[in-house]
């Protein structure tokens, strides 16, 4: 993508934003801090739960899995089945509560630097503490949206299908195996840039919950396209995650049930420390120009 | 202090790791034998012997360490398996023999393990001897769900077979015979009415179709409280696709209709009727 005029009259390209963000990893690493805590404290969650069957954590843990998913997955190794499942609603308990702390702080500190200052861990943390609930309230709906909205097109298409063969001359491999990944990419892309601009202006602009949410909305619409490849772009590091992620029954079965926890620490690895590094710090570079911040 | 209690709470959840419970443990090397196991089972006949020893030695090893739990009678019947699909029937025999000791303790499991050795001589194309296990544990665990399933199996064999029309009537016969004493012994109508489906059961398993649909009415009739609809349902089955009258299926599919109308049979009923 080359340079566009944004709605302030500034061309921007998001070339030089991705530079930008770059060198400022390599100029100011303490800007992956906060990613380096939320990745963190996934990994933390991700051990709690897949020790949840032993003592002492089964004392919490064993009750709650065993009424929803059943006794059986507390046992070996079906606990290690069960634990994609039960880390992706980890993750989304960590992202909710710590997440918009730490998406706040990078945003924070790119700005700091952006603005010739020394990016402030503490200042950072203090400032993104005092907006928590705007923050929490954002990463609630983010979720929550995230949630309910990418299992929708699994159930369209499997409603469209319903009694056939084929749909618009394509059969069921074209359009599970390749059209409905392509089509949860994108909307993973759209979602992820209605609200990418909202923490900015919370913690940048200042603006409180309303105002940020519907501010960080109506800017990625209208800065769409930029957007879609500053968010876009380190979402395909995530692909050979996902791949991994769908095989991985295969790997279980070839080198273990544990190899399922290598899997979901790798995740954590590249979905914190790189995708949401890079999208967070580019895009909250690209607001920092756009919106002359 | 703040340090102390992270360094606490980082030790307590690294220490987590080591506090696996010793039946979690024991299910890791017991999924670990069937993983041996599995690739005999895959491809029996050209597994290495050493391959196969190794299995063997996993599953003993449990069995050892874990004397009278579920995992020493899971051990031991994997080994009997391994035996059995390597052919090897004498020695697969001898293995589920050893589950057949102190049965006084292990009740319906002891079942298990005379219908493997059953198993084992008809894999062996050793019938009758199959057929004497079978019938030994019909007569010493008499409630088990193995021994009210068998009077149905030794039918399904002489029919799989093609054994003379006599012997899968004597089949039958005897499995009548053995649900009817049985129920002299229970206590409850649920019970009886169990049995008596077996009846019907063992009468449509030898393709005896009058004496099923007998069975069926006598099920409606002196159970009325135990969805008699299903038996109306059978009954109009075998109507409509063993004895080709078609009125008669209608007449039983008009009974579900008419006397169970708030039966989800009902609804089908309507349909079936209408498509005929």
């Amino acid at each position: 993508m080359t340079a566009a005029e944004t709605n302030t009259g500034k061309k921007i390209s998001v070339v030089a934003i991705w530079r930008a963000a770059l060198n400022l990893f390599v100029s100011k690493p303490r800007v992956l801090i906060p990613f380096v805590v939320l990745a963190l404290a996934e990994t933390v969650g991700l051990f709690i739960l897949a020790n949840s069957p032993h003592f002492p954590l089964n004392k919490i843990l064993a009750q709650p899995i065993e009424r929803i998913w059943g006794g059986v997955f507390l046992h070996y190794p079906y606990i290690y089945e069960l634990l994609p499942r039960l880390f992706y609603y980890g993750k989304m308990v960590t992202g909710i509560f710590i997440g918009g702390v730490t998406t706040a702080m990078a945003c924070l500190m790119a700005w700091q630097a952006q603005k010739g200052k020394r990016p402030s861990l503490k200042t950072a943390f203090r400032r993104s503490m005092g907006r928590y609930a705007s923050l929490f309230l954002l990463m609630l709906l983010l979720y929550a949206a995230v949630h309910f909205v990418m299992k929708q097109p699994q159930v369209l298409l499997a409603l469209a299908f319903h009694g056939k063969t084929k749909l618009l001359f394509l059969g069921p491999q074209m359009w599970f195996g390749i059209l409905l990944p392509a089509a949860l990419f994108l909307l993973a892309i759209v979602l992820q840039g209605l609200f990418v601009y909202c923490v900015p202006y919370v913690i940048i602009k200042d603006r409180k919950f309303l105002p940020a949410l519907w501010g960080g909305m109506v800017f990625f619409f209208k800065n769409a396209l930029r957007t879609v490849a500053l968010v876009g772009v380190p979402m395909i590091l995530y692909i050979p995650v996902t791949i991994l992620r769908s095989n991985i029954n295969v790997l279980a079965d070839k080198f273990g049930p544990e190899s399922i926890v290598s899997v979901l620490f790798i995740s954590v690895f590249v979905s914190v420390l790189v995708v949401d590094a890079l999208v967070t710090v580019a895009t909250a570079l690209y607001f920092i120009e756009a919106t002359d911040a | 202090m703040r340090k102390t209690l992270l360094i606490i709470l980082a030790a307590a959840l690294v220490g987590c790791a080591g506090c696996e419970s010793p039946s979690f443990k024991a299910e890791r090397k017991m999924y670990k034998a069937h993983k041996l196991a599995e690739k005999i089972f895959k491809n029996p006949k050209s597994t290495p012997p050493m391959q196969f020893a190794e299995a063997v030695e996993a599953y003993r090893r449990i069995a050892a360490q874990y004397p009278d739990t579920v995992l020493e009678v899971q051990a031991e019947f994997s080994i009997g398996h391994l035996y059995l699909v390597r052919g090897d029937f004498e020695k697969a025999r001898e293995q589920y023999k050893r589950l057949t000791l102190d049965c006084d303790k292990k009740g319906n499991l002891c079942a298990e393990a005379y219908f493997a050795i059953g198993n084992a001589y008809e894999l062996e194309q050793s019938w009758p001897q199959a057929e004497v296990q079978y019938r030994l544990i019909m007569d010493t665990f008499p409630f088990s769900a193995k021994s009210l399933d068998l009077p149905l199996y030794i039918i399904r064999h002489y029919r799989n077979e093609k054994a003379s029309p006599q012997k899968v009537g004597a089949a039958v016969d005897q499995a009548v015979a053995y649900y009817t004493d049985l129920k002299v012994d229970t206590q409850e109508e649920k019970g009886d009415f169990i049995l008596q489906g077996l009846v019907s059961r063992s009468y449509m398993e030898g393709e005896k179709w009058l004496d099923a649909l007998d069975s069926l009415d006598k099920l409606t009739r002196d159970y009325p409280d135990f969805n008699p609809e299903q038996a109306l349902w059978v009954k109009a089955l075998i109507y409509a696709n063993k004895l080709e009258d078609k009125e008669k299926a209608k007449e039983e599919l008009q009974k579900i209709v008419s006397d169970y109308p708030d039966s989800p049979l009902a609804k089908k009923a309507t349909i079936v009727i209408e498509r005929m």
